[in-house]
């Protein structure tokens, strides 16, 4: 089966870019739209599988992106958004991530220019999964501010604390780490009790209180 | 005064002197002076001293020597009647003179000067027609044997034992003649009463009334005697009279003096009181100063001022500014006339230089908010220009890229190439992407100061404790001067003082925003050069806000920035400009 993908940007280059990138995968680009409302009623009409959204669009040209993907995914449940921006914005992403949303990711807009990243999360998206780009993950890991509780982690226990900000599944994590799903769920066990994060190991919740605990002054 | 312009001035106080030595002493073989003669010789020595006193004072007004000679007249007619003989037929022909004097003084008070043919004509007939008249009466009356030889011929004259037709006929003409006088007198009064300004009534006034009295006394007693109406008793209250009022006048000319001199403390104290006076007060103060109530001060734009009233008198006193006023003012004390006007041009000019002053600031303070505005727009257009276009393009472009390598194999020098320019791609788009961070972070347009100092904190190679406090967003403007003000000072921080704590607080005070950066580093800034803190200054000092850098060798270094809430407050005083010209050192 091929993906129902709706591109959302004000921009004609971005979309004929993303179109073709896309469509070459396999993917099925079935509506463009520059602005929110026509996305919504793309979204709505063609009953999309995943809309890519840009953050800035008219007529503000400041957060309507990440409203826009709030709302298609109140009003759309079925619909995966992912949502890119030019730049590493925290308050966005974890504006992104309220309420324990599912199915919704954050990538720097270059990462057009990455379509492996780019596809998996297209896809990650889909499966119900949250996706948070890597790039936002390291700054905050590698920020001055960053806790100082981090460093009772281990380097393994870094490495999945990293995954499980991007947003990655045991699984997933596993798969990255060429270890099996349960030594994963030991090491996440182990990381929440040192850093005394909330336990919530399953959900995608918990990339929420990862990033809440990273970027926390 | 000069010696030679004193002379009269002496020669009427010594005759004035001696005449009432005389009077006084009954010197060379006169009667004892009686009560009435004491009182008498004071009232006209009043009338001496005061017109000395004006003649000094006021050189450019007849009254004062009117005043002398009105004085002297007197003396010499009660000379004369004491010791009666020669001395009474000269005190006799002295009365109607005595009489003139005043009646001049009455009609021409302040300045002493007749302005009217009218007046002239009075003044002249009472100089020579009085004088006439009353010689011929004396000498008709000692050919008929008068008793005038032995005094008080004047009163007595229907006790001489055969009067004669030509003795009572200029007895009867004199009174007539004196009735008439007083009468055209009157009438001119009148007159120039209603010409005198409102000014000039409230000084000539207490004069005019104070001379009418003597006057009315002496039309009283001349229309008395018409009607032989003749007693020792009528007489003497006569005499008590007329020397009582004789002090009125002298007296009242005093106050007049008097009240020139609290005029010209007034002047003084203006001059004290100006430098806090505003132009709305400095009218009513002058008004008080010059008596006139309807004094104005006029701006003239262009054409000059039209005089409505015909007798109100412009005086220009400053930069198209006018002094409308009475004459009265001028005529009366041309130095202390022209010394208020002096202190009013002073305040006037003061007053507009301030108001210039001002508005100049206002307008620089309002053009230097407007090119904070300008420039802030100007840079959100480039940033939004470059997001818009050249990024976007730069994506498309790498997007192409990306289709390109995806349709060669991997292992060819197409490939390479290809993964080499996306490589490049990215570096641009990472140098883009600085670029226009360093113009106007899009976070700081749509999230705040507090989502774009968090991430300058994230991004801060130095370890950065905020702390931000804000009810409401302050203007763009602000806050693009507050961000860069953090932004900077962190970059400081991090260069200088590696391994420093900083602490950036950011708290609204009332229409303020105080922007604070510390680090524990090794101070010192002021010391280094370079132009960041410097450019952060003058940002800081265009958004009407003040920059205080603290930083002494080796006590870490404050960067403390107070800023209006909107950039407008700037033009308005707002907290921030009251501070502005504080300087903060330049790294």
């Amino acid at each position: 089966m091929s993906l129902r993908v709706v591109l959302v940007d004000d921009s004609l280059i971005i979309r004929a870019g993303l179109t073709r990138l896309l469509e070459s995968e396999g993917l099925a680009v079935v509506a463009e739209a520059g602005d929110a409302d026509a996305a919504r009623r793309a979204v709505a009409h063609h009953a999309a599988d995943v809309a890519i959204v840009d953050i800035r669009m008219p007529p503000t040209h400041t957060d309507e992106g990440v409203v826009a993907a709030q709302r298609i995914r109140r009003d759309y449940p079925h619909t995966a958004v992912l949502v890119l921006s030019q730049y590493v914005e925290t308050d966005y992403a974890l504006e992104l991530l309220a309420g324990g949303s599912t199915h919704v990711g954050y990538l720097l807009k270059d990462r057009v220019l990455d379509r492996s990243t780019l596809l998996a999360a297209v896809w990650r998206v889909h499966a119900g999964e949250v996706v948070v780009d890597p790039v936002l993950v390291s700054a905050l890991l590698d920020a001055p501010t960053a806790p100082s509780t981090l460093d009772r982690l281990s380097e393994r226990e870094r490495e999945v604390l990293t995954l499980m900000a991007e947003g990655l599944t045991d699984r997933g994590i596993a798969a990255q780490l060429h270890v099996s799903p349960k030594t994963v769920g030991s090491h996440v066990q182990h990381i929440f009790e040192r850093l005394g994060i909330p336990d919530s190991p399953t959900d995608n919740r918990r990339v929420r209180a990862v990033l809440t605990y990273l970027q926390r002054p | 005064m000069d010696s030679r312009r004193r002379l009269p001035l002496w020669v009427g106080l010594g005759v004035a002197v001696a005449l009432a030595g005389a009077r006084l002493t009954g010197w060379p073989a006169g009667p004892a002076p009686t009560a009435a003669t004491v009182v008498g010789t004071l009232g006209n020595g009043a009338a001496v001293a005061a017109g000395l006193v004006a003649w000094v004072r006021r050189p450019d007004s007849q009254v004062g020597r009117l005043l002398l000679a009105w004085g002297v007249l007197g003396l010499v007619i009660g000379l004369g009647s004491d010791r009666g003989g020669p001395a009474d037929t000269v005190g006799y022909v002295a009365i109607p003179l005595y009489w003139a004097v005043l009646a001049h003084a009455l009609l021409t008070y302040p300045d002493g000067r007749a302005h009217t043919a009218g007046e002239r004509r009075l003044v002249w007939s009472l100089y020579t027609a009085g004088p006439v008249l009353w010689t011929a009466t004396a000498v008709a009356a000692h050919r008929a044997g008068s008793p005038c030889a032995v005094g008080r011929c004047r009163f007595d004259i229907g006790q001489l034992s055969s009067p004669g037709t030509v003795v009572t006929g200029l007895w009867l003409l004199q009174k007539a003649v004196s009735i008439g006088f007083a009468a055209w007198l009157v009438i001119l009064v009148v007159r120039r009463w209603r010409r005198l300004s409102p000014a000039q009534r409230r000084t000539a006034g207490p004069v005019v009334w104070a001379a009418g009295g003597p006057l009315a006394v002496f039309v009283l007693f001349a229309a008395l005697d018409l009607a032989e109406v003749r007693s020792p008793t009528v007489w003497l209250v006569y005499q008590w009279l007329r020397d009582a009022t004789a002090f009125w006048v002298p007296l009242a000319l005093l106050a007049g003096l008097l009240r020139t001199r609290l005029t010209r403390a007034d002047v003084a104290d203006l001059l004290v009181r100006l430098h806090t006076m505003t132009v709305d007060e400095l009218r009513p103060a002058l008004a008080r100063l010059l008596r006139d109530p309807l004094l104005e001060i006029a701006v003239v734009d262009g054409a000059a001022f039209n005089d409505g009233d015909g007798r109100r008198v412009a005086t220009p006193i400053g930069a198209g500014t006018l002094l409308l006023h009475h004459p009265s003012t001028e005529v009366e004390d041309p130095p202390l006339f022209a010394a208020a006007v002096a202190a009013a041009a002073m305040t006037l000019d003061n007053a507009r230089l301030t108001a210039q002053v001002r508005a100049q600031l206002a307008e620089v303070d309002a053009s230097r908010a407007r090119l904070v505005e300008a420039a802030e727009q100007e840079r959100r257009r480039i940033e939004r220009d470059l997001h818009d276009g050249a990024q976007q393009q730069l994506l498309g472009l790498g997007m192409s890229l990306q289709a390109a390598r995806a349709s060669v194999p991997d292992d060819t020098s197409a490939a390479t190439y290809l993964d080499e320019a996306t490589a490049q791609l990215r570096d641009a788009l990472a140098e883009l992407r600085a670029l226009s961070r360093g113009l106007r972070p899009a976070l700081l347009q749509e999230r705040g100061l507090g989502a774009a100092l968090r991430e300058v904190q994230r991004r801060a190679t130095v370890p950065v404790r905020l702390a931000v406090d804000l009810a409401v967003r302050p203007d763009p403007a602000v806050e693009t001067v507050a961000y860069f003000v953090v932004a900077e000072a962190v970059q400081n921080a991090a260069r200088y003082a590696t391994g420093a704590q900083v602490t950036v607080d950011v708290r609204q005070r009332a229409d303020t925003v105080e922007v604070t950066v510390c680090d524990d580093g090794p101070g010192g800034a002021d010391r280094r050069a370079g132009s960041g803190l410097r450019g952060l200054h003058d940002r800081v000092a265009a958004a009407g806000g003040a920059l205080t850098v603290v930083s002494p060798a080796g006590g870490g270094t404050m960067v403390a920035a107070r800023l209006p809430m909107t950039a407008r407050l700037a033009a308005t005083g707002g907290p921030g400009s009251m501070t502005a010209s504080s300087p903060g050192p330049a790294r």
